[in-house]
This record gives structure tokens, sequence and C-alpha cells, in this order.
């Protein structure tokens, strides 16, 4: 597991790049994170909807109702314009900082 | 399962959030603990153990609290919902008034925002709107501009018109000397004026005016003057010419002043050029005249009582009215009468009336019916419209039930959650009426590049203020009336049930009724609308099927002016026997003779040309019988391509006695009943008039619609051209041709012009181009009524699929059961389909009675076709019932796929 400070550095780049996808509701995206990190990474409600919260008012995201038969309804997140401005920083700043944290840290010289 | 709303409502502490932002925070957080909930529950954890681990997901619910409102803080809104969220809470404290502004402001931003979280749901309802309200104020600004906005006159409701066709000269004067109503009495010929001396002969539209007639409706000189009272008598005439014309004519020469110009053979002098904004009665309707001349009263030429020519108008003075003034003029003909029998009594003595008509009811008579139709039809579609969107908004159902009982519960009266819901249908009706212009301005557009013609006034519709006005008000109108069914359905909720039952769709108060009860009503007026589009178009249909009784599409007419000094009887004979020849010859041309009138030259109602009533048969019966005398040159039936039996109207020796004619089959029928009319001879005229004629009918026509398609087989009398019709100036050349008609017209003209340079050409048409003008107004009307027709069906249809589905949705749970129960998918389509049908049924009930009672209004527009006919009635009540049983299918499929697992899951 990782430390909490690890996470949620990276947890709005995670969302957005799970939303370029398509569009996807909270709890999903918590399902999400926790498959593809093959169980590694998982957020609990607490820490995963303020994100969201924060993304959709500051428009990387924008939420909107969907009702589908026998379910209650959602609120489906997908990718705004902006958001996907965003997403493509924000890659760009984790791929060049991972690679400076490697050099100092002496991982993968490859 | 645990009410997780409730957990959260104890332990999230909120600041104020615009909107009903904290009421969606709380569903989407229920919502996932819920969703972790059912997930810990399905891996087998107990319920104990589950609503433990879903609650152990928000450990600290302040930190929680404050991430959000810092995630609220961070949202920097843009400056206007910024200065409304402040001028919102300021005037929350500041009175009764204040309160209500602020409530006002705060829900104008929540339908807002409601917009970006439901685009689909906003754009169908506002482009429903948009397209009801668009479509309306199109056809108000039409007939705003036609019937309702005063006409550009002063005072324009003392204008009034003498109705009773044209006035002789002497009559007149008996008006005017008699009648002290009017202010000014005063009249006008329009005929037709040879301007020649240029390079070719031109026709001009002209008036001889009396004195006070350009006055009367304010003309006024660009150049020079207009007509004073010196310039109608002496010689030579004096005249204005119109704006337009000066322009067309004279390129806007300003040296025209003092010109003289000849006007059939006479030298007139232009005085002055109107101002280019005047506008005569003729103008108003399109037919502005070029050129104004002054008549004096006194000319020999018009002391004539059998000359029909002037048209009288008259400014009421003040204090008078069209009622007073109507049994005054009354007063005068029956006191006249017997002073001048002549002038005041129709041929079988009674006094011959006049009536006095407001010149607007007069302008537009001919198009008040079929406009104010078009105005009832597309208020229907707005209706059906309206009905269409609240159902739309019901069915956004369950949502709304649950905010509005969480306003209630937190202390909203029912005042202000009214006041949300009004304000939420009127933004969107704004929206609507919005787009609505957009359409409007198109819509009128269109019109008026398809403007089927007979029109008046048509230059003066535009989407204008009045119609944005119109607009305006229709906008509101629609956002209340569709707000209703809303706004009612909220006051009847019970907020227990709706807070109680949560969110789930499919449960909360059933809005089935009042749907139904729109959908019902939205099928019972489109019914009306198809009824109606159907009567017109099968009457369009009749109207097209009809044969005309010749071949039109071969054929092609002149109008001959053969008027004036230059030409009296001898002259026009030679010039005809000259001519046909000539035309014979051109390429193209099979066959060509002379008449009064080609069929379809003059179409519609009136009859223009030699009309006849008193016949004595055989028997030496005297028949009474309206007929328009046809003299026609020989070949004139096999040019046309009539169907004649028995034998031609030969010219026969100017002295043979009785004179060779033809009959219409109808003439021949009151003249002689069944027997056969061929050999007969009667007599034609008034025996102590004129001199009384021997006829021999030589043959007899059958089924010629000379004056249109929906005319019937009028009454004619064909007798031989140059015997009887040359002392006639009105002449028209009927040319049949092998191909197209449109392709030998310039060598027409060219065959003309060889033998008389100065005859003008004003009226030079193929037959098939007037029979398709003749039909343009009934297909305009018909198309017109169809598409809003067909807008009502698709609206309709949408209403009854909207309504199905609703119910389906709403009764997934019984279906679920019934299924369980071992119900079929076929009992259960069949079950749907039966109550969208007793819906439909109930509707076309309602439709056909509105329909039977609305079609009368068509009656006028009809062609053998009556209003309450079954048929077609029946016809599009079945397509109604077909459509809304169609539209049905889909929901009737989803609930035969109910599954019996998710009811009892449900359960």
């Amino acid at each position: 597991m990782f430390s909490p400070e690890l996470k949620k550095g990276s947890v709005e780049l995670m969302i957005l790049a799970l939303l370029e996808d398509g569009p996807s509701h909270g709890y999903e995206l918590g399902k999400l994170i926790e498959l593809r990190s093959g169980g590694e990474i998982q957020f609990n409600v607490s820490t995963l909807y303020p994100v969201l919260y924060r993304m959709e008012n500051d428009g990387w995201i924008s939420g909107r109702w969907v009702e589908k038969p026998g379910e209650r309804r959602r609120c489906h997140y997908r990718l705004t314009r902006k958001g996907r401005d965003v997403l493509a920083r924000q890659r760009h700043e984790w791929a060049a900082f991972a690679a400076a944290v490697n050099l100092v840290i002496g991982g993968s010289h490859a | 399962m645990p009410d997780w709303k409730a957990h959260i409502r104890e332990r999230l502490r909120l600041p104020h959030l615009p909107g009903l932002r904290d009421q969606r925070i709380l569903e989407e957080l229920a919502g996932q603990l819920e969703d972790i909930y059912a997930e810990h529950r399905a891996a087998g954890a107990s319920e104990a153990e589950a609503t433990r681990l879903a609650a152990a997901q928000v450990a600290d619910w302040d930190a929680l609290s404050r991430q959000i409102a810092a995630a609220e803080r961070g949202n920097r809104p843009p400056a206007a919902s910024a200065w409304t969220d402040q001028a919102a809470a300021r005037l929350e404290h500041a009175g009764a008034w204040g309160a209500f502004l602020s409530d006002l402001i705060r829900n104008v931003r929540h339908t807002l925002r409601s917009v970006r979280l439901e685009p689909g749901f906003w754009a169908v309802t506002v482009l429903i709107l948009g397209l009801g309200i668009g479509a309306t104020t199109a056809i108000f600004s039409i007939v705003d501009g036609v019937l309702l906005k005063p006409l550009p006159y002063a005072h324009p409701e003392q204008l009034v018109y003498f109705g009773g066709g044209s006035f002789p000269m002497p009559r007149f004067q008996d008006f005017q000397d008699n009648a002290a109503s009017y202010s000014n009495l005063t009249g006008v010929w329009e005929r037709d004026m040879d301007w020649t001396g240029g390079e070719r002969p031109l026709q001009l539209d002209g008036a001889l005016t009396l004195p006070g007639y350009l006055n009367l409706f304010g003309a006024r000189a660009a150049l020079g003057r207009v007509l004073g009272a010196d310039d109608f008598t002496g010689t030579p005439h004096r005249g204005v010419l119109s704006h337009a014309a000066w322009q067309r004519l004279f390129g806007g020469d300003s040296g025209v002043i003092g010109r003289s110009i000849t006007l059939d053979g006479s030298p007139v002098e232009i005085v002055g050029v109107l101002d280019g904004g005047f506008a005569s009665p003729a103008g108003l309707t399109g037919h502005e005249r070029d050129v104004f001349v002054g008549m004096d009263p006194k000319w020999d030429e018009i002391q004539n009582a059998h000359l029909y020519m002037l048209q009288v108008y008259g400014r009421l003075r003040d204090g008078a009215s069209t009622g007073t003034a109507q049994a005054e003029i009354d007063g005068v003909v029956t006191r006249m009468a017997d002073v001048h029998p002549d002038l005041h009594r129709q041929r079988d003595g009674a006094p011959a009336q006049v009536t006095v008509i407001p010149l607007q009811a007069d302008i537009v008579a001919d198009v008040r019916g079929s406009l104010t139709l078009l105005l009832g039809a597309v208020g229907f579609l707005l209706l059906i419209a309206c009905a269409n969107v609240a159902n739309l908004q019901l069915a956004r159902g369950t949502e709304r039930a649950h905010e509005f009982a969480l306003r209630s519960a937190m202390g909203a009266g029912r005042g202000r959650i009214l006041v949300q819901t009004f304000t939420e249908s009127l933004l969107f009706a704004l929206a609507g009426g919005a787009l609505g212009t957009l359409v409007a301005a198109g819509g009128v557009r269109a019109f008026e590049l398809w403007n089927p013609g007979q029109i008046p006034l048509i230059e003066r519709i535009a989407v204008d203020g009045r119609a944005l006005g119109f607009t305006l008000g229709v906008t509101l109108v629609t956002g209340l009336l569709f707000g209703a069914a809303p706004a009612f359905q909220s006051l009847r909720l019970n907020l227990n049930d709706v807070l109680k039952e949560g969110w789930r769709a499919g449960k909360g108060p059933d809005r089935g009724r009042l749907r139904r009860i729109l959908v019902v009503g939205e099928i019972a007026m489109a019914l009306v609308l198809l009824a109606g589009a159907g009567l017109l178009f099968d009457s369009f249909l009749n109207l097209r099927s009809v044969r005309p009784g010749f071949d039109a599409s071969h054929l092609a007419g002149v109008e001959l002016r053969m008027e004036g000094d230059r030409y009296d009887r001898q002259a026009r004979i030679q010039f005809v026997r000259q001519l046909l020849p000539r035309v014979r010859a051109i390429p193209g041309v099979r066959q060509t003779a002379v008449s009064i009138s080609v069929p379809f030259q003059f179409y519609g109602r009136g009859r223009t040309g030699w009309s006849t009533r008193r016949f004595v048969n055989d028997l030496g019966a005297e028949v009474d019988r309206f007929a328009m005398v046809q003299p026609v040159s020989p070949g004139f039936f096999s040019t046309i391509g009539a169907d004649l039996l028995g034998d031609d109207v030969s010219p026969g020796a100017d002295g043979e006695t009785p004179i060779p004619v033809a009959l219409s089959q109808s003439l021949a029928r009151d003249l002689f009943g069944e027997r056969n009319p061929l050999g007969r001879v009667f007599r034609w005229g008034r025996t102590e008039e004129d001199e009384p004629r021997q006829l021999r009918v030589a043959g007899v026509v059958k089924g010629l619609h000379h004056w249109g398609l929906d005319q019937g087989d009028e009454s004619m009398l064909y007798v031989p051209w140059e015997r009887m019709g040359a002392e006639i100036p009105m002449t028209a050349l009927a040319v049949r041709t092998d191909g197209d008609p449109a392709g030998v017209l310039p060598a027409l003209r060219a065959a003309i012009w060889e033998l008389d340079p100065d005859m003008a050409l004003p009226d030079v048409f193929t037959v098939p181009e007037r029979m398709g003008q003749s039909l343009a107004a009934p297909k305009f009307y018909a198309a017109l009524l169809m598409t809003f027709a067909a807008v009502a069906l698709l609206l309709a249809a949408g209403g009854i699929y909207g309504a199905m589905l609703y119910t389906v949705g709403r009764r997934r749970h019984e279906f679920g059961i019934r299924a369980a129960l071992g119900a079929d998918g076929g009992t259960l389509v069949r079950h749907v389909l039966w109550s969208s049908a007793r819906i439909t049924i109930i509707g076309l009930g309602l439709g056909l009675a509105g329909a039977l009672l609305a079609t009368r209004t068509l009656r006028s527009m009809l062609f053998q076709v009556s209003a309450g006919d079954p048929v077609p009635l029946l016809g599009v009540a079945a397509l109604m019932g077909a459509v809304a049983i169609g539209a049905s299918v889909i929901p009737a499929r989803r609930a035969a796929r109910a599954n019996p697992v998710d009811a009892m899951r449900a359960e």
C-alpha cells in the first residue's frame, strides 16, 4: 500500500485518465482505480468525493444525472474540453517528474 | 437497508450552497454508500457488517465537510452569478417583495443550472415550443399585416368604399348631390392605357381620377405638384406619375415634369411625380397604378348611364358612421329611383342597392376567411405543443416531486413552490419564444417567397414590434399553460409519501392520469387539424382532377388591344384576317383563332367579357339565364381542343339569318330541356330594347371550363366573331402549338408588331401557366394546413409514446409480478396496447366531434367535398389511431420484457 500523500497527489490524474475512456460514476471510478491498480490503490468515499466535487467546480469534468431502468439515478461524470487539456499537461508533468525522481533515487537507467 | 441520506444528513455540515447543490451532494454521497453496502451484501456480509463497512468509508465527517466547502470556495463563480447571488442574499431580508425577488433570482439560476445537467430534455422542450410559438407568430404577422394593421392613411377608419360594382358617372353624380355623410366623395376609373410614341408601345396601368381622389389618400408630390382644382378641365389632360413608374419608365429623370406623353392617343401633360410612400387602394393590393390622370366629371364620353366604370371612395364626416351612411345611401337610392329609374333600378325594377363598406374590410374581404382559418389552425398547433411540453415536464416526475417535497419540508410555502415551477416554465417558454422569433422570421420570408397570389397588403407583413409583442404574449401564456400541469401537480404532492419513497423511479405520486388527459387533448386537437388538412387536400385533388374540357397543355393566348381611334369594326376584321395566316405560318403553331377571351385568361369568380341573360326558346318561352357571350372565329374549338358536338360556328354571310351559333351544354339544357338542341332556332335579346336576333344551334360544347377548374360548365353562347364580335374592342388570340406553348410567344409578338407596331401587348401567356396560377391559392392553403397537421400528428404520437413509456415504467413492478404469475409477453403487449387504445379512442371521439364543428369554417374553401364528409374524416381518424397505437408498440414491448426477478428483488 502507498502512503496517503502519494495517492492524493495522483488521484486527479487517475480520474481524468479513467474518464478519458468514457463517462463513469463515482462508485465506479473508485472500483476502476482499485481494479486497474491490481488492488494496490483504494480510495474511500471521503477521499474520492471531494476531489470529484472540486474537479467539477473547476470545470475539468461535468456531471449529469442518468437514470436507467431498475436502478437509482447516478451522477455520471465525463471529461470536459478543459479536463482533456489538464490531463495532457498532467500526464506530461507526471512522466517528467517520475523520470526526474528516478534519476535522483537511482532507479531504472534504461 | 439503512437510510443513508438520513445518516449523512446527521453528520455532514455544509455551508449554504446556491441552488440545490447541497441536495445533489447528499444524493450522490448516499448513492455511493448504498453501492458499497450493496457490494458487501452481495459478497455475503451480514446486514450489520455491510452497514459498518459502508459507514467506515467516511471516518471524519467534519474533514469531508471542510473539503467540500473548500472546493466550493475555490470555485470562482462568474461575475454575473456572484452578483446575482449577492443580490439574492441582500434581497432576502428586504420585505416580502425582496424575498420574492431573491427567490426568483435563485430559481432562475437553478433552472439555468438544470439546463447543464439535462441538455437533451431542454433541447427537445425548447424545440417544440420554438416551433409552436414560431409558427403562431409567423401566421400572426401575416394576419396582422393584412387584416389588423390600420391602412396607411390619415384616420383610415373614416374611409369607405361603395360596394355593388362600378358606377356610371351620372349615378355617382346623384350620390354626390344627395349624400351628406361625406367630407369627400370621389371616384376613380382604373383602366389600362396605351402609351405610344416610344420605341415600342407600352401598356400602362392608368387611373382616371375625379377631383379629390388623390387627396383622399393623402397623395403628396415628390416632384412637381399633385393635381389641383384646375387640372381637371381643359386640354391637354394633366396627370401625375407614381414614384415607381417614374423610376421604371423615365429612369427618375426630373425633366419629365412638363413633358407631354400620348396615352390612348391623347396628349397628357405630366405635372408631378408622387411621393414614394404613396399607395392608392390599388397599390395596397399590389397593383399600383402608373399614372393618375385628371378626369372632368363633365366629359361627354362619361355621361353614359350604361358605362359602369367608376369605383367610388369616400371619407365619412366627423360623427358619421358606416351605419348612418348606409341608411342615408339607401334613402337616396330609393328616392332617386323614381327620378332616374335608368340609373337606380335593376332590370327587374327593384332599386339597385349600394353597400357602404369600410375600406379595409373591402380590401381584405377575399382573404379574411382563409387567414383567420390559418390563425385558428396554428393556435391548435400551439396548444398541442403546450400539452406535449406539459407532458414532458410531468415526465421528469420523481426528481421534481422529491425536490418539491424537500423544499416543503424545509419550510417553503406552496406559493414559493408554485413560483419556482412557473419561473422554470416561463424560462423554457422564453427560450422557446426566442427560437420562435427566428422560426417566424423564416416563416414569413417563406410566405413572401411562396406568395400564393391574391393576398393584398402582403408587403406590410413583417416580424416587427407588434409581432414581437404578440410573441412575448403568446410565450408567457404558453409558459403558464404548460407550467400549470406540473405546478398544480406539485400542490397535490403528499410530502410524506414522497420523502419516504425516496428517489426510486416508478414510485411517488402517479402523474399518469393528468398525462393521459393531456394526451387525449393532443389526439383530439391533432385530429381536428388532420381533418381540416384532409378536406383541403381532398378538395385540391378534386380540383386537379377536373378535366378542363379542352387541351390546355398546348395553348397560348395573347390579348389583342384593338382600341382607340385607330380601330373600328372594319379595321379589326382587317387586322385579324391578316394576322391569322401569319400566326399559322410560325413554326410550331398548329392552329389559331380569335375570341373575346381564351380559357383561363381570366379565372376566378369574376366574369370579364360580354354577359347577357334574356332568351326566348324555340317554343316561345322566355328564359332568363345569365350567360357569357363569346364571339369566336371559325376553328376556335379545334384550336383549343374542345369537345364540340355538331358544327363549328361559321362566319355566315352578313345578312344570313338565323345566325349559326354554338352553345355550352348547360345553356342548351336551360333553353331546350332534354330535347336535342342541334338545329333549333331561338331568340336572343330583349324585344323592347335591343334588336332581337334569331339564332340557330349549330353545335354544342361539352364541359368546357373557361373560367377556372372550380367554376363549372358555365352557360356560354358562342357567336361568329366577324359578324358580332368585331364591334367590341376586347379580343384575344388563341394559339395551339405542337410543343411547349412558351416557345412560340416571341414569334407571336413579332408577328403582331409586324402588322401594328403601335399595339401594346400587356398579356401574352400560356394556358398551362395560367392554370397553375389558378391552383396556387388552394394548393398553398392545403399544403400549409397539411404541414401543421403533420407536426401535430408527430407531437401527438410523441405524447402518447411518452405517456405509455411512463406508465410502463411505473408499472414495471406490476408487470414483473404478472410475468411471474405466468403472463407471457404477448399478454403484456396486448395489455399496454389496450390502455393506449382506450386513450386514443377517447381522443378520437372528442376530435371527431371537434372536427365536425371546426371544418364547417372551411366550407367556402372546399371543392366537391362537403365539410362533414364522413369518408375523409374517418380516414384521418384511422390514420391518427394507427399512429397512436404504433407509438405505443415500443413501450408495450418493453413491458413484455418485464422480469419477474426484478419484481421479487424490489420486494
